[in-house]
């Protein structure tokens, strides 16, 4: 039909939610608003997140907010991310945003994670998110998660296989000194090959009510501050010196660009020392592997 | 392993353009005019200054903006910001590459946010800088020039000088084919940014696609910008300021022609117009149906807070970044029909 020949072409999507999360809790945000309400493909390019939280102090809120997303059983990520390491970081101080033109003045975060692949979601599939926070006792903060993406062309075949993106993170532990990462943290959890696009890394400062981020770059005297190795699955050097995190993980970006291939229940190993007592080091993986539909 | 990610969405050949990639020599040139704007004038740029030396062909790869001035809130140097205060139309010749006026930050996505505003408080001097870099080169017939006008709308009081660039590249080969970028813009009605609720909606005629052609889009722009009206920075504006009027308060909902949702839900508008880029970036991949519109509605909650902000008037500025296809041929002769007559 001639009429329907004009919805042909390819639109512009924003689906977006919204869920407020309490310390010590979890909350999902409304799935239907979600979902694309025409019965078409869409494919998720970006995906956008701004907290909100009313208490007054310097907050980065995107570290003390994990997600997990997932289309029916195929997940994005396996243990809760933080979410300030899906994302390169491109304006820190958009990352904390400060209100003071209200009473109580808010803290404003914004985060994006550009997808290493387009997520195709046939007709009728949700992308779910999930949100959990620790117990950080810091009153609760607003989430808004938005899926920026396009309608797919009728014309288009259904693929095959669709590329997933996957996401996995090492947190370490407050108050301990030295942490490692186990073999269920940086890992290749699938029977198929994980394309690596970047490491990302961070450091919490964690002193309530002021949780921030930390720069942590190499410290000027040796063994006087956080430092880190890392390894592959066979022991191969990642990181072979001591190293400040923030030399390791860019702190213009805090991403370590890498585009390589983990194989099949690959895992990269992070061994931290000297951590000081307020900082958390965050270590994020993310890659892409193929899926069949 | 290979992913084969260009089945599921395959982009424009923009590596493999022929137009885009000339074969050498291919020059650069860069060409630059400015002016003075007093609040809620307009003026152009001379068109000598931004025609190619050379008198050959060439192409705009990208537009540069710098505006800078005096405060004129003296002792608060790093209020102002002058992005959406100022507005720039252009056109080659009888084509339109502009729906009107376009706040010049409207253009571009912001690549370097921190980088767009400097200040010098010591003599209350202000630097911005914006650039767009286009879609696809455009081509310009040699003797044709793009002309901007530029309008100062008024919003703050100050003065601005406005300096605009346009680099580019001579070239030795007409094309068949061309690419022609359009922008058009929705700007909103000034809301008050924290305590009273409003609602605004586009029209039909804001951010619309008039041609007979598809219009390939390369993004959305918004922005927010308010003004204190009262107090010692009284005149002074701001596009962050206050923080929750874009990130919170101030929600978006946009629909085609055609009803079909393009923001399903009411979004913040810093969600909707990524807040670390100001953008929606669509890579050349969507695409708007030609003489077809987007309409976008506009509502701004009222906050349930105490407000102790001297904010008073805030505006949301929405741009639609892409552009089209026309023939050389078309394009030479709209181009040059007018400036033949320069």
């Amino acid at each position: 039909m001639k009429t329907l020949d004009r919805f042909q072409g390819v639109s512009p999507v924003l689906l977006s939610s919204s869920c407020t999360v309490k310390a010590n809790n979890s909350a999902i945000p409304d799935s239907g608003q979600l979902s694309y309400p025409f019965r078409k493909a869409i494919v998720i390019e970006e995906i956008r997140w701004t907290m909100s939280s009313e208490l007054v102090g310097g907050k980065n809120l995107g570290a003390l907010v994990a997600t997990k997303l997932s289309i029916g059983q195929l997940y994005l990520m396996r243990d809760p991310m933080p979410v300030w390491l899906l994302g390169t970081m491109m304006d820190q101080s958009l990352e904390d945003a400060r209100d003071f033109s209200t009473a109580p003045a808010s803290d404003f975060g914004h985060y994006r994670w550009r997808l290493p692949e387009p997520l195709y979601l046939e007709a009728g599939q949700v992308l779910s998110s999930w949100f959990t926070r620790g117990d950080d006792g810091l009153g609760d903060i607003d989430v808004q998660v938005s899926y920026v993406g396009k309608t797919v062309a009728p014309s288009q075949p259904k693929p095959g296989l669709i590329a997933v993106p996957y996401a996995a993170p090492f947190v370490t532990t407050l108050g301990q000194v030295y942490q490692q990462s186990n073999e269920f943290n940086l890992f290749n959890p699938f029977d198929v090959p994980i394309r690596v696009q970047r490491l990302t890394g961070r450091v919490l400062k964690f002193a309530p009510p002021f949780v921030s981020a930390a720069m942590a770059l190499t410290p000027a005297v040796p063994g006087s501050g956080l430092t880190i190795l890392m390894n592959d699955s066979w022991g191969g050097k990642m990181v072979n010196n001591n190293t400040g995190p923030g030399d390791v993980f860019d702190v213009l970006r805090a991403a370590w660009t890498v585009d390589t291939i983990m194989p099949p229940k690959g895992v990269y190993e992070v061994r931290a020392w000297n951590i000081p007592a307020d900082l958390q080091l965050h270590v994020g993986l993310i890659g892409v592997r193929e899926e069949r539909i | 392993m290979s992913i084969p990610s260009r089945f599921i969405h395959p982009r424009p050949p923009f590596n493999k353009n022929p137009v885009y990639h000339q074969q050498p020599p291919a020059s650069p040139v860069h060409l630059s005019g400015s002016l003075v704007l007093r609040s809620g004038t307009n003026g152009a740029v001379p068109q000598a200054a931004l025609k190619n030396p050379m008198g050959q062909d060439m192409e705009l790869l990208e537009i540069k903006f710098e505006l800078f001035g005096v405060n004129q809130t003296p002792g608060f140097a790093g209020t102002s910001q002058y992005g959406g205060a100022v507005w720039c139309e252009l056109t080659m010749g009888k084509i339109k590459l502009t729906n009107g006026s376009i706040p010049v930050w409207n253009f571009g996505r912001s690549e370097n946010h921190a980088g767009e505003f400097k200040t010098d408080n010591a003599f209350d001097l202000l630097y911005m800088a914006y650039s767009w870099r286009l879609p696809r080169p455009l081509f310009i017939p040699a003797g044709a020039v793009v002309v901007p006008n530029f309008t100062h709308t008024g919003f703050i009081s100050d003065t601005i000088n406005v300096r605009v660039g346009y680099s580019g590249r001579t070239v030795f080969v007409k094309p068949k084919k061309v690419y022609v970028p359009w922008v058009a813009k929705y700007a909103s009605k000034v809301f008050n940014p924290i305590s009273a609720a409003g609602v605004d909606n586009s029209t039909e005629l804001d951010l619309v696609n008039p041609h007979p052609e598809v219009l390939h889009l390369q993004r959305f722009v918004g922005r927010t910008m308010s003004r204190l009206s009262t107090g010692p920075q009284a005149g002074a504006t701001s596009e962050t300021a206050p923080e929750s009027f874009g990130s919170k308060f101030l929600s978006v909902r946009v629909t085609d022609s055609y009803g079909r949702p393009i923001v399903r839900s009411y979004t913040p508008f810093r969600d909707v117009f990524g807040a670390l880029t100001r953008s929606w970036e669509m890579d050349n991949g969507a695409e708007l149906d030609p003489q077809s519109f987007y309409r976008v509605a506009l509502k701004k909650d009222a906050a349930a807070l105490v407000p102790n902000s001297q904010n008073d008037v805030a505006q949301a500025f929405i741009s639609m970044v892409g552009w089209r296809e026309m023939s050389g041929e078309d394009l030479s002769s709209n181009a040059e029909a007018e400036s033949d007559g320069q």
